[in-house]
């Protein structure tokens, strides 16, 4: 991957993308060490602790129905975590994507008198950061579809996280979304399924597969739409761990 | 041809299958790793019937007199 432009980063939080009203923003993996420096030693040596992760945005404030303002004033002190994707580029398949659980930790709003009105908000990843990739791009959908394989050049073995954003939905019946594996790209298994999204319904997810469950080399994401009208407007993504 | 219990939901030839179908039709070069990782269980021509049996253990269990002898059961 070539290096890439920052004007196309997209933030998907909750069921909400927030990309149009924000122009900043930042994710931050940290690791705990811990000190195992001893008598006789000349120099300070440490041991991997917990893992951790903050992120921050800011943009400008748009008090309509639905935009930042709501979203954040409503996500702050919540007890309800929400899924939160930061793709630094777009939500093309196999664009890198971070994914926590955020807890809204600030939000505020600044009025200069001589620029627009913005907002800015921190939160804390709940479980840490992971970091993966897209399978399906944040796009509106009118028929049962399986998005382009990803390709990992190997499987893995330790599990991993699934998660999916519905931003938008006029479908007028139920909406199954899966995560599915192959290790041919030819025959599909089911590795992790979301909720079954009911008519017009905006949601997000996150769901875990075991630590220890063989993730194998190539993943997509597969839609089942049942016999309706309208469409749904949706993203996943997939972690390996 | 042999036929598989599928225990995770497949998608193969256009074709859906749901955790619970028996099918024989799955392609030659997926059956390895898809019995590796025990997605897929290769079962003869009675595997209904071997299916269903498989949900009745539990009076036999019940029936047992003391904890010693269940143990010394479940041994053999």
């Amino acid at each position: 991957m070539a290096f890439i432009h920052g004007k196309s980063a997209v933030v998907l939080h909750g069921a909400y993308d927030l990309s149009s009203f924000l122009n900043d923003g930042s994710v931050s993996n940290m690791v705990e060490t811990a000190e195992t420096t001893a008598f006789g030693s000349s120099a300070k040596t440490y041991i991997t602790g917990l893992k951790d992760g903050t992120l921050s945005a800011s943009g400008m404030f748009d008090g309509a129905a639905n935009a930042v303002d709501e979203v954040l004033t409503a996500s702050i002190g919540s007890d309800t975590n929400a899924p939160v994707s930061f793709f630094p580029t777009l939500t093309t398949i196999g664009n890198p994507v971070k994914l926590l659980l955020a807890k809204t930790t600030g939000y505020s709003v600044s009025s200069p008198v001589g620029d627009v009105v913005s907002v800015s908000y921190d939160a804390q990843a709940d479980g840490g950061i992971d970091h993966g990739v897209s399978l399906a791009p944040l796009a509106a959908i009118v028929a049962t579809t399986n998005s382009t394989s990803v390709d990992n050049a190997a499987s893995t073995a330790n599990g991993g996280l699934a998660q999916l954003h519905v931003t938008a939905n006029t479908w007028s019946a139920n909406a199954t979304i899966k995560v599915q594996h192959s290790s041919d790209n030819s025959t599909w298994a089911d590795l992790a399924t979301f909720a079954v999204v009911a008519t017009t319904v905006k949601t997000s997810e996150r769901v875990a597969v075991a630590a220890g469950t063989t993730v194998n080399r190539y993943l997509r994401a597969q839609n089942t739409l049942a016999t309706g009208t309208g469409s749904i407007t949706y993203q996943v993504s997939f972690a390996r761990r | 041809m042999p036929k598989y219990l599928v225990k995770h939901g497949l998608d193969y030839l256009d074709r859906r299958v749901e955790a619970g179908e028996i099918v024989d039709d799955i392609p030659a070069k997926s059956i390895s790793w898809l019995k590796e990782q025990g997605i897929i269980e290769l079962v003869d021509g009675s595997a209904k019937a071997k299916v269903e049996v498989k949900e009745e253990p539990a009076p036999v269990v019940e029936a047992a007199p003391v904890v010693a002898d269940a143990i010394d059961s479940e041994d053999k």
